[in-house]
C-alpha cells in the first residue's frame, strides 16, 4: 500500500468527522509519510509500520467521539461515543444489557420527577385568580351546567353559586346522583351518592383524610415542586455517575483492544 | 495494577521522551521503536488522547523539508501525570524484583 492509498482509506474510513478534524489528521499522515521518506524509507514500508488505516480510523473516531462529548455533553454526542465504541467491538453485552436497564429505569425515575413538579405547578397554578380550573378544586363561585350524552347514558354536572358540585348520571341501569362537597366550607357535609335504585348505597366524597381541601393543596404545591426538583436532581446526580463511569470503562475498554 | 499498568506504560514513554524535548510524530516513534516494541499506528490515537486529557499541547514550527510539523509538549498535568506514573512503575519494578530475587532464583 502507498502513500495515498494509506491516506484515502483513512479518510472514506472517517466520513462522518467534521471536517477540521479529518484535515487534521489527514495532515498529521502526509508530514509522518514525508517524515519517513526523508528517514530512507518507502511509502510502503511506511504505510506497512502504520497498520491497517480502518483499523487507525476506528480509534481516532472514537477518541475523537470522546473528545466532542467532553467539549459539550449532550444526548446526541454521548450517542455518538456509544456508537464509536460499538464500532470498535468493545461494547460488549455485559455492559450493554445492565447499561439498558439503567437508562430504563432513570427515564422512569425522571418522569416521576416531571410528574411530581407538574403536579405541583398545577397546585400552584391554582393559587393564581383565574387559573383555579388547572386542578379540580372548587373554590370558583361561578356557576356550572354541563350535559352530555352518549353511548344512552347521560350525565348533568351543575354546581351553583356557593354550593358543591351536583352530578347526575341517568342509564339503562338507572339513575346516580353524586353531590361532592361545597370545597370553600369545610364545616360542610360530606358529599353522598345515593344510588337511586335502591337507596342503599352511600359514598362520601371529602377532603384527604385529617387535611381541608386548602392544605391538601398547599402540600401538593410546595410537595410537588420541591420534592419533584430534589427527585429531578438525584436523577442528574445518578445520572452524572453512570456517565463518567460509562466514559471511563469505555476508555479503558478500547485501551485494551488496541492492545498497549 | 498490572491491566493499569500495560495501558499506561506507552503512555509513560511518550510523555517521558516529550519531557525530555517537544517532538514531532515521526521523532517520538523513532525514539520509541528503539525501545518498545509498538505498532506506529498507535501514535495518532495515541497523542489525540493526551491532548484530549490536556497532558500535551501541539504547536506548529517549520521543517527543513516540506509543510510545518505539529510539535507536541508537556503541559503541566502532563509533568505531574509523568511523575505519578513513574513511581508507580518502580513501585511494580521493585516488588517483581523482590519475588523474582528472593524466591525463584
Amino acid at each position: 500500500m502507498n502513500k495515498a492509498k494509506f491516506i484515502n482509506k483513512v479518510k472514506s474510513s472517517l466520513g462522518d468527522v467534521p471536517k477540521d478534524q479529518l484535515d487534521e489528521i489527514l495532515a498529521d499522515y502526509e508530514e509522518y509519510f514525508s517524515d519517513g521518506l526523508a528517514s530512507g524509507r518507502t511509502e510502503e514500508e511506511i504505510a506497512k509500520g502504520l497498520g491497517d488505516p480502518a483499523k487507525i480510523a476506528k480509534e481516532l473516531r472514537a477518541e475523537i467521539r470522546i473528545q466532542q462529548w467532553q467539549k459539550k455533553k449532550s444526548v446526541g454526542n454521548l450517542g455518538r461515543v456509544v456508537l464509536g465504541l460499538a464500532a470498535l467491538g468493545s461494547l460488549n453485552l455485559f455492559l450493554a444489557i445492565p447499561m439498558l436497564l439503567m437508562m430504563i429505569l432513570l427515564t422512569a425515575s425522571y418522569g416521576v420527577s416531571v410528574l411530581l413538579i407538574l403536579v405541583g405547578l398545577a397546585a400552584s397554578a391554582s393559587y393564581l385568580p383565574g387559573l383555579g380550573g388547572l386542578m379540580q378544586i372548587d373554590n370558583d363561585k361561578t356557576p356550572l351546567h354541563f350535559v352530555e350524552e352518549k353511548n344512552g347514558r347521560k350525565i348533568e354536572i351543575t354546581r351553583e353559586s356557593g354550593h358543591g358540585m351536583n352530578i347526575h348520571i341517568e342509564s339503562s341501569e338507572g339513575t346516580k346522583d353524586i353531590q361532592t362537597d361545597d370545597a370553600d366550607d369545610d364545616d360542610d357535609e360530606p358529599g353522598t351518592v345515593v344510588d337511586s335504585n335502591n337507596g342503599m348505597m352511600h359514598m362520601v366524597l371529602d377532603d384527604l383524610h385529617g387535611f381541608t381541601l386548602p392544605q391538601v393543596r398547599a402540600v401538593s404545591a410546595v410537595g410537588g415542586l420541591f420534592g419533584g426538583a430534589f427527585w429531578l436532581l438525584v436523577n442528574l446526580w445518578v445520572t452524572r455517575i453512570m456517565i463518567r463511569g460509562f466514559v471511563k470503562y469505555a476508555r479503558l475498554n478500547y485501551s485494551i483492544l488496541r492492545g498497549e | 495494577m498490572s491491566t493499569q499498568l500495560k495501558k499506561g506504560t506507552l503512555e509513560m514513554c511518550v510523555l517521558a521522551i516529550l519531557d525530555h524535548a517537544d517532538g514531532y510524530a515521526y521523532d517520538i516513534v523513532s525514539k520509541l521503536a528503539s525501545g518498545v516494541e509498538m505498532s506506529e499506528g498507535t501514535i495518532y490515537p495515541l497523542m489525540r488522547r493526551l491532548q484530549n486529557d490536556a497532558l500535551v499541547t501541539t504547536y506548529l514550527a517549520e521543517s527543513e523539508q516540506g509543510p510545518p510539523r505539529k510539535y507536541y509538549r508537556l503541559t503541566e498535568s502532563g509533568r505531574k501525570e509523568l511523575a505519578k506514573l513513574k513511581s508507580g512503575w518502580w513501585e511494580f519494578v521493585e516488588d517483581v524484583n523482590k519475588i523474582l530475587g528472593d524466591d525463584y532464583e
